[in-house]
């Protein structure tokens, strides 16, 4: 031959053969696509609210679930009962006796834009204390344990009525979310494997008919002297391309979802919980949504190389 | 002057069970050459169009291009690039059904990695030698088989072939179709491209008076110069 390969141009053919093959076979394309998209949209929904809630038991974990509120004008002395009487119980839990500043400083943020002297707050706030127990099962158990003892009554607030209180969490909530989450794990590693499977053999059926479709097609490509990978390429460049596509179009479904369901319902998540105010939508931000478009298309795409190398290797002959 | 011999068949033999397609098979074709292959059906003459464009390989013997490529033992690329350097032409064509006029001819030269603007060129330019540069949108289901033999013809001279191989080319034609292909291989043959024609038209081998190699039971038993004699 008296002319040079470009690699550039061949690769640019390779990728207009691949769409042809893929705009000739429109109809099982697009059905291939959809179901592969559907497929990426509920791995990614299990992902989601299986990352989700592990934030939510992050943040619940990170926040003391019981509070006590004692007098607070408490002296060492009486703190020193107070953490005797818990230790008393028997029970495996962890006291945080938190400082009169503390009590302040919550108090301030409770109120927010309200400015408040700090003179005007000196020893009208209760102290508090953080119980951390290994089951919300031990912290009532600890709250059976006390609310009738008279020397820990001495020791409470006495303006406040409630004497317990639970830190933004109830436990039906939290257990919920924790039960969701190891639900959400399991189910997710099923249902992606399967799905997974599904689309892979989806693509791989949709080359191997895409292949039957063109034989004719490829036996005249080999007699007119096609090197085999010239053959074979746009086959696997098709596959990358369905899950490349199918990866884009779940992430813009998830995406549009999420934007439709924060503009137009932004309390729906804590309505479903039941826990008001007190889960905070996670911050979503353009980089995020950038790697998500990137790892998604590009797990698609191997899927779809990988299937459709298969198809290949097994049904276009050498 | 001196001309290199494009293709040897030597001691060539193919056999499928107990039924020899070719027997012991010898002949030598040169640069330049008009070869008709001829002789009743199943004499060995599609045979020998198969083996030398590698479509088959022989049971025994060698089968030389060019004096130094081993068609028989060709595989993979080299093959490929084998193929790429002769011209094939079908008694069916073989046109790929989706793709116009244009895009079936320009299709092996886009294999090869050759630039746009000189596809172009070359295309128009074998499109217009054999008559079909009007026609170059068209999809081969829409043309008479004359036309479509002759976008075969284009596709398979498109690359400069050394050597062009035809099967039965004018089996699916009429009288005058026949006739404008065997002018066109004609043509192409006197620009100096080594052309073989594998045929049982009597006509089409009279009205050339080239060399013939005359194929019976799978043996070559004649090989001149001059008209159909079996």
């Amino acid at each position: 031959m008296n002319y040079k390969t470009n690699i550039f141009i061949i690769i640019a053919r390779l990728f207009k053969t691949a769409f042809q093959y893929m705009w000739r076979n429109i109809g099982l394309s697009i059905a291939s696509m959809t179901v592969m998209t559907l497929s990426f949209f509920i791995i990614i929904l299990c992902l989601i609210l299986y990352y989700g809630s592990a934030k939510i038991i992050e943040y619940i974990d990170s926040k003391p679930p019981l509070i006590i509120y004692l007098k607070g004008n408490l002296t060492d002395e009486e703190g020193q009962k107070f953490l005797d009487k818990i230790k008393s119980s028997g029970l495996n839990v962890d006291v945080n006796l938190q400082d009169y500043e503390f009590s302040k400083r919550d108090f301030k943020e409770k109120i927010k834009d309200i400015e408040v002297d700090d003179s005007v707050l000196e020893g009208v706030l209760p102290r508090i204390a953080f119980i951390r127990g290994e089951s919300q099962e031990t912290l009532r158990k600890l709250i059976s344990y006390l609310e009738n003892d008279e020397e820990f009554l001495s020791l409470v607030d006495k303006q406040n009525i409630d004497k317990f209180g639970w830190y933004n969490f109830d436990i039906r909530q939290a257990d919920f979310i924790r039960s969701l989450n190891e639900f959400v794990q399991i189910a997710g590693i099923v249902a992606t494997g399967l799905l997974a499977t599904v689309s892979m053999i989806l693509i791989f059926i949709t080359t191997k008919l895409s292949i039957g479709y063109h034989s004719k097609e490829l036996e005249i490509m080999n007699l007119v002297g096609a090197q085999g990978w010239f053959i074979r390429t746009p086959f696997i460049i098709n596959g990358a391309l369905y899950g490349l596509i199918s990866g884009i179009i779940s992430v813009s479904m998830i995406w549009a979802s999420y934007y439709l369901i924060t503009t137009y319902y932004p309390n729906s998540i804590n309505q479903i919980l039941g826990i008001i105010g007190t889960v905070p939508w996670p911050e979503i931000d353009s980089y995020l949504i950038l790697q998500f478009y990137l790892y998604v298309s590009l797990a698609g795409a191997i899927l779809g190389c990988m299937s459709s190398f298969i198809a290949v290797i097994k049904y276009v002959s050498k | 002057m001196n001309k290199n011999t494009v293709l040897i068949f030597e001691n060539v033999t193919k056999r499928y069970k107990d039924k020899y397609a070719l027997d012991d098979v010898t002949f030598a074709i040169d640069e330049g050459e008009f070869v008709f292959l001829v002789g009743p059906s199943g004499a060995g003459k599609s045979t020998v169009v198969k083996l030398a464009i590698q479509q088959e390989k022989p049971t025994s013997g060698k089968i030389i291009f060019n004096s130094k490529i081993r068609v028989d033992k060709l595989s993979g690329s080299k093959l490929a690039k084998y193929r790429s350097m002769i011209g094939i032409i079908f008694q069916d064509f073989k046109l790929i059904e989706t793709k116009t006029v244009w895009e079936n001819v320009a299709f092996v030269l886009e294999v090869c990695g050759k630039p746009t603007r000189e596809i172009k060129k070359a295309v128009e330019y074998v499109l217009d030698l054999v008559g079909l540069l009007d026609k170059k949108d068209a999809f081969p289901k829409t043309l008479s088989g004359g036309e479509q033999q002759r976008a075969a013809i284009a596709r398979a001279v498109v690359n400069e072939p050394l050597m062009l191989i035809a099967d039965e080319p004018t089996g699916n034609l009429d009288r005058s179709n026949t006739w404008d292909i065997i002018q066109l291989l004609n043509k192409i043959n006197n620009w100096g491209t080594t052309v073989i024609v594998a045929t049982h038209d009597v006509e089409v081998v009279n009205s050339l008076n080239k060399r013939v190699i005359a194929f019976e039971n799978g043996r070559v038993i004649r090989d001149y110069i001059g008209g159909y004699e079996l």
